[in-house]
């Protein structure tokens, strides 16, 4: 949406240039309007000469004018726009320049809400002579029209004449922002804001009839409204278990803004200084004093780096030490060039300030009365602690010129500065020049051998190796000289934006309910800050992690907003459109019957089936988790696909079925409680049950394979023709209950254990007995109770055997090789 | 229309000098700058075309410890032929003054090739 911000002006009597400050600082990205109205007089300035800047250092191009002409006997008015956007923030002074003895009226204005680029849409201006008009006047204005190309637009312009006040009255639609007047001319600036596309001009009348009158318009186009908007998988509707499972995503788009950065150099410069010294064997103390930067010492954290030149016959010994005597951390090597007349000796030495800044550090002595001195300092911020210099030091000298040439380094991390020192000895030095190097401080210091340095950093490396051009100056080269150079790459620490702002894009999705176990209350499982990854600029993917916990007794209706802290723009953004979670099904009542309830898969928990009496033909075909609670629960085919641990528990009164489970299940697959259980088939593949109840009876209750503790069967009374007909494994079953009877109990291998006031069966074991098998009871008749292999022991312990008299106590103990 | 600087006859030399600050009374928001020029009754006044100054006006919001730029002005001397045919007798500013207490204004000129004689007057309206 189009804002204007503030405005402001300035009115002229013979000037060649005028300049005006804006009230308040400029917004960065707003865009700047600056309108004149001017009257040359008998000036010789050519039209198209006069220019528009800012110390903001914009650009600024004409949209419309109408130029006053030497040639023009009519001596009529100029009109001019100027427009540029404004990246940079800050106080602002507009000056327009280049006339000479103008009477100008300037006005600047100061807009949001139009597009960053290409914003211009059209233009257009109109100049009345009445010379051109039989010398007649007119009461009205008009720029003449412009067809706008969309909706939201800036129309803006202004209309002037030779008058001191304001006479002028903008048709409908057009808002007289503000006058603008000096001794001669007054103009008045208009603009509308459209939301629809069409023809203008802005047109008005005057109070009082006008000889001429200039006037310009142009048009703007809006910037989009900033947005977000959301796609992905989890739009716009998923299911309770979608959430459940993971793996869902949801990508967030923005448009007119971009996501923060996933990181910031907080590289900045404090500042410089430069110094020199005759031949000294005394220590010289600098004070910090510098200037070119952000600060005139140094901070905590600041990392200080000074360049030590010394002109010399010899090779030095050199120190950079601060007042306590700690020497700052040597860069590379210190250098020496033993020149055929004068030897170079650099060092270079960093050293990062303490909590309490250092506001001194200390030279050594030159090492002999005759050998100058000469140091820079350059101070940076943001330098990486661990890790200051990016990749090794790159040294160089050389012998038989004093001429700099700095050797190429290959820094690793984006954003890294250059810091480049040179050093040269002579017999006359020179001040050398470096104009690629920002804040290059150089300087010479006079003696029998002169020193010279300069020093500068470059910003501008972005990959590969950047070769640094030798010095420039530095006095006139001999080849009795000798010159030392270093080059350092200064690694930027960073923060994070993005990663840091991660957190809070989570917290801003949001479901508009609040379930104990829902989306607001799960949501930093389902998705942990490192699913939220910056895929672009402008797009951001949040991918859903599992949650088996999530679980929701309603929809839930969730919305995506991109907090501020997220977004260059600076302000949260509502995603569209928002996206619903289905509650799992869960079907409720007195009696449910149904062909075909559940087709599909669904996850535990999925579904809750209550009612009196729940009965269909095929209530769950496929992979599922169910709870069914009811008084009596009847089908043909209740389980037929293959469930987890846990995820089925029938309860009821009366249970049953043809075929109850027909598929595989896993330990604690199945709880089957009941007074009466009764099916024909109820487990037919392996399976693990639990079932009580006080009467269980089947055809064939267990026909496959049982794991340990796989089966408990316990009822006041257990029988079925064949209970057990698969094998089973030690353990596996346990029989309880007053009476057990069963025309064949156990056909297959088995280890069992039965334990009973009455058990009968016509063949109790028919199978191999792989380990141990226990039958207790008051009662045990059979007609062959083991007619398998025993490989260990079974032991029976009856109180009474049938056809016995009297009272014994018989123990047996079987065992067969 | 109260007067900071009334006619004052001021021969400003080569270089930078400051006109003020003077203060600023409540209730106005206009300021206006008067630099006399030459003109046939009074050609001693700023004669030569060559002679030029930069105007820079600064206002303070504190009672003078800060000041920010407001606007300023570049002109040359010599008699300049006004929209009205007759002889131009002041290059003026007008701008605007943001309201408030406690404000002063001053004026940095600078003048080339001066010295440059002129009667100044300072406006608030």
């Amino acid at each position: 949406m189009i804002t204007r911000v503030q405005h402001a002006g300035i009115g002229g009597d013979g000037v060649n240039s005028v300049s005006k400050s804006f009230t308040s600082n400029i917004t960065a990205g707003n865009f700047i309007v600056v309108q004149m109205s001017s009257y040359y007089g008998d000036s010789t300035v050519p039209p198209g000469s006069v220019a528009v800047s800012d110390t903001l250092s914009n650009t600024y191009t004409v949209r419309s004018h109408v130029e006053d002409s030497t040639t023009d006997a009519w001596a009529s008015r100029s009109a001019y726009l100027w427009a540029a956007n404004s990246p940079s923030g800050g106080a602002n002074t507009v000056q327009v320049s280049g006339m000479s003895s103008a009477y100008v009226a300037l006005s600047i204005l100061e807009y949001s809400g139009v597009a960053d680029s290409s914003a211009y849409d059209t233009a257009n201006q109109f100049r009345y002579r009445d010379s051109d008009h039989g010398s007649a006047t007119t009461t009205t204005f008009t720029t003449n029209n412009i067809s706008t190309a969309q909706n939201d637009e800036l129309l803006i312009g202004h209309v002037g004449t030779l008058v001191t006040t304001d006479i002028y009255s903008g048709d409908t639609g057009w808002t007289e922002v503000r006058t603008q007047a000096n001794s001669f001319n007054n103009h008045a600036v208009y603009e509308q804001i459209t939301t629809a596309s069409g023809t203008y001009a802005l047109t008005g009348t005057f109070s009082a009839a006008q000889a001429g009158y200039s006037a310009c318009v142009a048009a703007f186009k809006a910037a989009p409204d900033d947005s977000v908007a959301i796609t992905g998988t989890a739009t716009a509707s998923i299911s309770e278990t979608d959430v459940r499972n993971g793996g869902k995503t949801l990508i967030a788009t923005v448009s007119g803004t971009t996501f923060v950065p996933a990181s910031v150099s907080q590289l900045a410069y404090v500042g410089g200084q430069v110094g020199s010294f005759a031949g000294t064997n005394s220590t010289t103390t600098v004070t910090f004093s510098l200037t070119g930067g952000l600060a005139s010492t140094p901070a905590a954290n600041d990392l200080v780096i000074v360049a030590y030149s010394v002109g010399s016959s010899a090779d030095r010994a050199l120190t950079i030490q601060n007042t306590g005597a700690t020497n700052y951390t040597l860069v590379g090597s210190e250098l020496y060039q033993n020149g055929t007349t004068y030897d170079s000796n650099l060092r270079v030495a960093y050293r990062f300030m303490p909590g309490t800044p250092e506001t001194q550090f200390v030279l050594s002595g030159t090492g002999a009365v005759q050998d100058a001195g000469a140091y820079t300092v350059h101070v940076f911020r943001g330098v990486d602690s661990g890790t200051p210099l990016d990749v090794a030091a790159v040294t160089a000298g050389n012998t038989g010129t004093r001429v700099v040439n700095p050797g190429a380094i290959t820094p690793s991390t984006a954003g890294a500065w250059l810091f480049i020192a040179g050093a040269a000895a002579g017999g006359t030095g020179g001040n050398f020049t470096a104009s690629y190097l920002t804040d290059f401080r150089a300087t010479s210091s006079a003696d029998n051998n002169d020193a010279m340095i300069g020093a500068g950093y470059y910003t501008g490396w972005t990959s590969g190796s950047y070769d640094p051009a030798a010095f420039g100056g530095g006095g006139t080269d001999d080849a009795a000289d000798s010159w030392t150079a270093v080059t350092v790459a200064l690694r930027p620490s960073f923060t994070t934006p993005f990663a840091d702002a991660r957190s809070a894009i989570v917290s801003g999705i949001d479901s508009a309910q609040s379930e104990g176990t829902g989306w607001d209350a799960r949501r930093s499982t389902i998705i942990p800050v490192a699913n939220v990854v910056r895929t672009s600029d402008t797009v951001c993917t949040i991918t859903f992690a599992a949650d088996a916990s999530y679980d929701i007794t309603a929809q839930e209706t969730v919305t995506v907003t991109i907090p501020a802290a997220a977004l260059t723009g600076g302000v949260a953004l509502v995603g569209t459109p928002t996206f619903t979670i289905d509650a799992g099904a869960s079907i409720s009542g007195a009696t449910l019957a149904a062909t075909l309830l559940f087709a599909g898969t669904v996850s535990p928990g999925a579904v809750d089936i209550t009612g009196t009496n729940i009965a269909g033909t095929q209530l769950f075909a496929g992979s599922l988790a169910y709870v069914v609670s009811g008084g009596t629960i009847a089908d043909t085919v209740l389980f037929a696909g293959t469930v987890s641990p846990g995820e089925v528990s029938v309860t009821g009164t009366t249970i049953a079925d043809g075929q109850v489970f027909a598929g595989t299940v896993g330990q604690d697959g199945v709880v089957i409680s009941g007074a009466s259980i009764d099916g024909t088939q109820l487990f037919s593949g392996s399976v693990v049950y639990v079932i009580s109840g006080a009467n269980i009876a089947d055809s064939q209750l267990f026909a496959g394979t049982a794991a340990p503790g796989a089966v408990t069967v316990s009822g006041t009374s257990v029988a079925a023709t064949q209970i057990f007909a698969g094998t089973v494994i030690p353990g596996a079953v346990t029989l309880a209950g007053e009476f057990i009877s069963a025309t064949q109990l156990y056909t297959g291998s088995a280890v069992l254990i039965v334990t009973g006031s009455n058990i009968a069966g016509t063949q109790t074991y028919s199978g191999e007995v792989s380990l141990a098998g226990f039958v207790n009871g008051a009662h045990i008749a059979s007609t062959v109770l083991q007619g398998g292999t025993v490989v260990l022991a079974l032991n029976l312990y009856p109180s009474a055997w049938t056809g016995m008299s009297g009272l014994y106590r018989v123990v047996a103990r079987f065992r067969r090789f | 229309m109260p007067k900071l600087a009334n006619g004052l006859l001021v021969s400003i030399a080569s270089g930078t000098q400051v006109l003020g600050p003077f203060n600023v009374p409540n209730n106005v928001n206009q300021f206006v700058l008067r630099l006399s020029r030459c003109t046939s009754l009074d050609p001693l006044i700023w004669p030569n075309e060559s002679t030029g100054i930069t105007v820079t006006v600064l206002a303070s919001y504190d009672g003078g410890a800060t000041y920010v730029e407001v606007g300023g002005f570049t002109a040359s001397g010599g008699v300049l032929i006004a929209p009205d045919g007759a002889e131009l007798a002041f290059t003026t500013m007008w701008t605007d003054l943001v309201d408030g207490s406690n404000r002063k204004v001053k004026a940095e000129l600078g003048v080339t090739n001066g010295p440059l004689v002129t009667n100044a007057t300072l406006e608030v309206n």
